[in-house]
């Protein structure tokens, strides 16, 4: 780079630096003044039938979900298994997540371009499917009702309930145009994999549910889809199904008995995981851009180790329901991959992490490196981050003024001269820009002992590292140093229980929260605290809920 | 290495004159409406530095249009529209880049959906398609390169086109695969392979019945809200099956096979800038293709997610750092000349791309004795004006005559000021559409200072 070069390099986001009017952050729904009515989804644990005292959630508008692309290939898994799943996958369009998951309905449609990439994938798989195993049909056999048997099984576990008659019709009217028996169990398949009944998760009550009611339950097979579908990303496995055709998925201790056996599934750990990135906001480490002359040590190999990490971390601390939010913001990490020997430097002593310097999820090298910068520790970054994320506060972008002024006032982030502190410091001098940094600056630069890849440091460009920080605007304000004394102030928020219970009702609901839903969120969070923090009784909390299986009739 | 296969055009192509009454015969010669011209739409992102993007006083060139305005006969094809300022009806969301990447095309301003910010409508893609008989084997693409070293900072940006409020539409990114859908290569020449492509495309379409038949079922027990997304997806099943069935006619010359000239480079997928400027000089040669074949109607592509964060490595530029986005476009508000100097060179290498695909249409003759482009219309636009997110006199281009109804061209309309709307407006009468307004202005009317012949 040329000097002249360096005189205007700058960091990015400093974009977020001069606000030039009055912020205020609000928390990411509205107050209904309506909570208190829950009555306490975990209370009364009896086998008795899904009575319960009447929620404040209103009932939702019946709907239809598209899959999500995940939940489509975990389809395809458990219908012809995961080889189909992986040639499916990069014919598939790519959709981004909405608000950190990837199962939003707002988010999800049936494109002309997502048609064609069903129709390529039905085709690619059936075409590489063994009808002969799929669909046995002994010599002599009748092969018309071969393939009726096929389309009906295979259907079932494709739709997560048995086809109707009409459906199964068009099915064996598809099969019927194959030339041979083999052709027309593909063509079967062809049209199972394409058909509404796979592509979407249905939330419409019985087909004959009366058009006058006001509203309307959701059959078995549809609450069964969607405990399957948020659980484990995937269409009700076979004892599910089981379950749903014996009527056993009607009191709260049978929806809880499912629960606890899907929650033990390698799947439902995939799909918290899932879910506890979403709510950190966080995407594969790997793609956290950082500047090669700055972090030449930041290699594919690095990242992901500290992917693994990550992983691995939110696996054991989850531990399929039974982990807490607590043991996340709180525990040490204990599986550290050797690789990242070098990021931890010091920190990792023979006996495990310093603990004085290294607590819970917020410490660990792979979200550290996420949320930062790419050329410095991004303090903006993870102030923005703690506040957005765990406190569900909105905060607006910058106004457009700030680019003019930034292209007036330059700021070299690679100066030598000064900390990465000290160079957006002057935030606080700035009235322009106090009215919005005050709020999440504060954050981040407490954790300024943590360097872009998540390496603790005293000392930055020779000069001394502040890791004097400041949390305002929450319920655990105050002044903190260092991201293990921020942890310890997190641990002891309210409002982050509330957050992280609005974020999973996002997640389950796959949708966000009506401002008048605030109640729900309200009551599933007093549970979730008082029980300690458990994932599980924020499930609990949401599958027995009494509205969970209610819906507005809209037609 | 991604593997190709170019099939699809195998059945089209072999089901020959069998079939009934083929879609495409049935588009040709329906009605006495003027054929609309193929309609290209093009998304750059992060602005331009405004002096040397504008041709000086009394001149039709610049520093950074030279490639493009240099070359007479595509200058002669060339129209610039000056003082185009983004319009801020509706209060779009999010910054500068979300109001134009979801605005510039759609003429509504974008929405939150929770951190992120979508379009507010339906995007002039669609409006085209939805309203206009294109009649081409294939109504619309929506195309473009994400091959970017940079975390997704907001879901919205990866696609411009919409179908209505939050509904994006996936922007389809692996080049091997438009090939295949767009040039399939003809091989089923004899009877027996004539007979077996015209079997598959009966069970094609027995499948794709039996989907339309749920989606209808389905659609019968569905408030109006839920309906509108069935609707969607059976228009998509529609469409395609139409496709399929559709007879193309035997191309002949250039259009009678038709591949990428490059096979080697990876397509799909996020955090690959290796790949990006092969990729985005493949897709050129891609869009000229598909146009000059006349095989889309309407065709979007976008360099790029919106407000992009390319590194240009491959460009060479002294003194270039490390981030365009941060380090260079939000400097430039014309007074520094080295970041000029920068972002200009990096805007000026974009002029190369579209001045290829210039090239291209334009050296590809077609049966009225015209070129392809002049038979198009191809709007290059930019999702915002600078790299300060500044929002008036937005770079905008239009390339071609589209087929005569761009009367007058190789000029610069500058009529004063006029909001961006106009540019929807003017687009949708040029296709056949006789709007008064776009978007949320119903009522702007088209462009001033255009010379128009909307009865070619």
């Amino acid at each position: 780079m040329m000097p002249r070069a360096r005189t205007f390099a700058l960091a990015g986001a400093w974009l977020l630096a001069l606000l030039s009017f009055s912020c205020t952050a609000l928390v990411d729904n509205k107050q209904s003044g309506a909570s208190g009515t829950a009555g306490g989804p975990n209370a009364g644990a009896g086998g008795g039938p899904r009575e319960q005292p009447v929620s404040c959630l209103h009932a939702l508008t019946r709907r239809v979900r598209r899959l999500s692309a995940r939940e489509y290939l975990n389809v395809l898994t458990d219908l012809l298994g995961e080889g189909a799943a992986t040639a499916a996958k990069p014919l598939l369009p790519f959709e981004p997540r909405l608000a950190g998951f990837d199962n939003q309905d707002g988010g999800l449609l049936v494109s002309a371009a997502y048609q064609e990439a069903l129709f390529n994938i039905a085709e690619k798989v059936a075409g590489e499917a063994d009808p002969a195993k799929l669909a046995p049909c002994a010599a002599g056999a009748d092969a018309a009702s071969c393939l009726s048997a096929f389309a009906q099984s295979f259907a079932r576990r494709g739709y997560g309930r048995a086809p109707t008659s009409e459906e199964l019709s068009r099915l064996l009217a598809a099969g019927a145009t194959g030339t041979d028996y083999a052709t027309s169990v593909r063509l079967v398949i062809e049209a199972v994999l394409q058909s509404p009944n796979a592509v979407y998760a249905t939330e419409l009550g019985s087909p004959d549910a009366g058009k006058s009611d006001v509203e309307v339950t959701l059959a078995p097979h549809e609450v069964a889809t969607q405990m399957s579908l948020v659980l484990t990303a995937a269409r009700p496995d076979e004892a599910l199904l089981a379950a749903v055709d014996a009527g056993q998925l009607s009191t709260a201790d049978q929806l809880r008995a499912q629960l606890t056996r899907l929650l033990a599934t390698p799947r439902a750990q995939t799909q918290l995981r899932h879910f506890i990135d979403g709510w950190l906001d966080i995407g594969p480490v790997a793609d956290a851009p950082k500047d090669a002359p700055t972090f030449p040590e930041y290699t594919p190999e690095l990242a992901q180790a500290m992917q693994q990490e990550l992983d691995q971390f939110i696996d054991a601390k989850i531990a399929g329901g039974s982990g807490t939010l607590l043991s996340l913001l709180t525990d040490p990490s204990t599986n550290i991959p050797p690789a990242l020997a070098s990021i931890y430097g010091a920190s990792l002593t023979p006996t495990g992490l310093d603990p004085a310097r290294r607590k819970g999820i917020l410490s660990l090298p792979g979200l550290l490196t996420y949320h930062s910068a790419d050329q410095h520790s991004g303090p903006i970054e993870r102030g923005l981050f703690v506040k957005r994320q765990l406190f569900c506060q909105v905060l607006p972008p910058p106004p457009a003024s700030v680019l003019d002024r930034l292209a007036r006032m330059p700021l070299d982030t690679k100066d030598k001269a000064r900390t990465t502190r000290q160079k957006y410091e002057m935030h606080v001098n700035e009235p322009l820009c106090a009215g919005c940094h005050d709020q999440f600056d504060g954050i981040g630069f407490g954790l300024e002992e943590m360097d872009a890849l998540g390496r603790y440091r005293t000392t930055e460009n020779g000069l001394p590292v502040d890791s004097n920080g400041n949390l305002a605007g929450t319920d655990v304000d105050g002044v903190f140093n260092g991201v293990v004394q921020l942890t310890d102030k997190l641990a002891q928020s309210e409002q982050i229980k509330t957050c992280f219970t609005q974020h999973f009702f996002r997640f389950s609901a796959s949708r966000p929260p009506n401002a008048d839903e605030q109640c729900v969120i309200d009551a599933w969070s007093k549970t979730f605290s008082a029980g300690g923090t458990h994932l599980q009784d924020l499930l609990t909390s949401w599958l027995t809920e009494p509205r969970f299986a209610v819906r507005k009739e809209d037609r | 290495m991604k593997t190709k296969q170019f099939g699809r055009r195998e059945l089209l192509r072999a089901a020959g004159a069998t079939l009934a009454v083929p879609f495409f015969l049935k588009q040709a010669f329906a009605g006495a409406a003027p054929r609309p011209p193929n309609l290209v739409m093009l998304m750059q992102t992060n602005g331009t530095n405004q002096k040397n993007y504008w041709p000086a006083a009394g001149t039709f060139d610049s520093p950074i249009l030279h490639e493009l305005l240099n070359d007479p006969v595509l200058a002669a094809k060339t129209t610039l529209l000056q003082n185009i300022n983004f319009d801020m009806t509706g209060g779009p969301t999010g910054n500068g880049h979300d109001w134009g990447f979801h605005g510039l095309y759609s003429g509504f301003a974008a929405v939150n959906s929770g951190p992120d910010q979508f379009g507010g409508g339906i995007s002039l893609d669609h409006v085209v398609t939805q309203t206009v008989k294109l009649g081409r084997p294939i109504d619309k693409l929506h195309c473009g390169v994400h091959a970017v070293d940079y975390k997704i900072i907001n879901a919205g940006r990866a696609s411009f086109s919409a179908l209505g409020p939050h509904q994006h539409v996936p922007c389809e990114l692996d080049l091997y695969a438009l090939y295949a859908k767009v040039f399939g290569a003809p091989t089923a020449d004899t009877p027996q392979a004539r007979a077996a492509a015209m079997q598959r495309i009966v069970q094609k379409k027995s499948v794709l019945d039996a989907v339309a038949g749920d989606l209808q079922a389905l659609q019968g027990r569905l408030g109006p809200s839920e309906k509108n997304k069935v609707d969607i997806h059976l228009t998509a099943v529609r469409d395609f099956e139409n496709r399929l069935s559709a007879v193309i006619p035997a191309q002949t010359g250039a259009c009678a096979v038709v591949k990428p000239s490059r096979t080697d480079v990876l397509s799909e997928g996020q955090g690959n800038e290796a790949n990006a400027e092969a990729l985005l000089r493949l897709f050129m040669e891609f869009i000229a293709n598909a146009v000059a074949c006349d095989m889309v109607g309407c065709l979007s592509f976008q360099f790029g997610r919106g407000g992009d964060h390319f590194h240009y490595r491959w460009l060479d530029i002294p003194g270039m750092p490390e981030d365009a986005h941060d380090l260079v476009a939000h400097l430039d508000d014309g007074n520094n000349p080295e970041v000029a100097r920068i972002n200009t060179a990096i805007k000026l290498w974009y002029t190369t791309l579209v001045t290829d695909l210039a090239r291209r249409l334009d050296a590809f003759p077609q049966a009225d004795g015209a070129t392809a482009l002049d038979n198009s219309l191809v709007v290059w636009g930019n999702e915002i004006a600078t790299g300060t997110h500044g929002m008036d006199k937005i770079p905008l281009a239009l390339l071609g005559k589209a087929g005569g109804r761009l009367k007058k061209t190789g000029y610069i309309v500058d009529s004063g000021v006029q909001p961006h709307h106009r540019l929807g407006a003017t687009v949708l009468n040029i296709m056949g559409n006789p709007v008064s307004g776009f978007g949320n202005l119903p009522d702007c009317g088209m462009l001033k200072g255009l010379e128009l012949d909307l009865q070619t």
